[in-house]
């Protein structure tokens, strides 16, 4: 009779194991291509944004629109972080961060 | 005059990291700072889809804009030297990531702290020598950005042996990462020296760099598989 029980259980399971499978795979992210690349430099409150976002008033916009993931970037983790508006095209920052046209408040750090 | 440069052939590379792997002992830098990865990706569509191996380190850029933002700072930790080497004075560095933020390549590494390469399983033997014993660009420091030198311990030997002649050849003179590679993919060289190998081959390939529309002149030259990012 035991033995009978037991591979009632047993075909039970065998059979729910597809359904729970499929389940596992719903719930897995979608596959990621490049394997290296892709950290937020800066929390939202970092310094960078306060410099840029809340000093500057400057828009998310300005740095976060029109870049598209770039995975030529040496980095140990995988960007575009969850739920962030992407990364910035880094073009955006040598407009000004880049000799002469070094922006003025530079140089703080020395003081 | 010198000037210093590597040549990477993706259509040679097979992505086995012994780059990155020869990097990481030379250099044995934090693994969550990295100062060499391996970087793939698909190109293509099925069925005709293939894989891209792309390595990167430091460009060694002849605009670097991570020096314009140190010196801008008020800093100057990042130096570019003679043979184009650019390099960060661990002492100077404040450890602003003004570097890190302006990189188009992402190559400075903000080193939180200073870990093993090998975490809990025990220092390598380069770990062990005091910290006065190393060449500088080895003194590891926490909070300070660190980044690809070009093995510039290795070649500075070579400067001062008076072996320029063998960098690119002998293992003492050249960096880990480029005398490692088993399908030589990878090649360094004096670029200015027209008839050294590295100018030849690329000048034979047709090599580019990676982002020129930063304008920041990447020492680092590719040839690039068909299809692939640059």
């Amino acid at each position: 009779m035991k033995r009978v029980i037991a591979l009632m259980v047993m075909g039970v399971a065998m059979l729910a194991l597809p359904a729970v499978a499929a389940d596992d795979a719903a719930k897995k992210p979608a596959a990621v291509k490049a394997a290296a690349g892709n950290k937020s430099l800066d929390p939202i409150k970092g310094r960078f944004h306060r410099q840029h976002n809340q000093k500057l008033k400057m828009v998310c916009d300005t740095c976060h629109s029109g870049a598209q993931t770039d995975i030529l970037f040496l980095r140990k983790d995988d960007v575009p972080a969850p739920g962030m508006p992407g990364q910035v095209n880094r073009e955006v920052c040598l407009t000004c961060h880049k000799a002469p046209a070094k922006p003025a408040w530079y140089g703080a750090a020395a003081h | 005059m010198t000037k210093f440069a590597r040549l990477i052939d993706q259509k040679r590379c097979m992505g086995c990291r012994a780059c990155v792997a020869a990097c990481a002992t030379e250099n044995y830098f934090t693994p969550d700072a990295p100062w060499n990865v391996m970087i793939e990706y698909e190109v293509g569509t099925y069925p005709s889809v293939k894989k891209i191996y792309n390595t990167m380190n430091c460009m060694h850029c002849e605009n670097p804009p991570c020096k314009a933002a140190c010196d801008a700072v008020g800093a100057k930790a990042i130096s570019k030297n003679q043979y184009g080497v650019v390099l960060i004075d661990y002492n100077k560095c404040i450890g602003c990531g003004h570097c890190v933020a302006v990189c188009p390549y992402g190559v400075p590494q903000y080193n939180r702290e200073v870990r093993d390469l090998y975490p809990g399983k025990g220092k390598t033997g380069s770990e062990t020598i005091a910290a006065q014993n190393r060449h500088p660009t080895h003194r590891k420091k926490a909070k300070v950005v660190e980044k690809c030198t070009f093995c510039w311990h290795k070649l500075e030997k070579a400067i001062a042996d008076n072996k320029m002649d063998r960098i690119g050849k002998d293992q003492d003179y050249t960096p880990a990462c480029d005398i490692v590679c088993p399908t030589q993919a990878r090649m360094f060289g004096d670029i200015d020296d027209p008839n050294s190998d590295i100018s030849k081959r690329i000048a034979a390939t047709k090599a580019t760099q990676l982002k020129k529309q930063f304008g920041t002149g990447p020492q680092v030259y590719y040839v690039l598989e068909e299809g692939a990012k640059s």
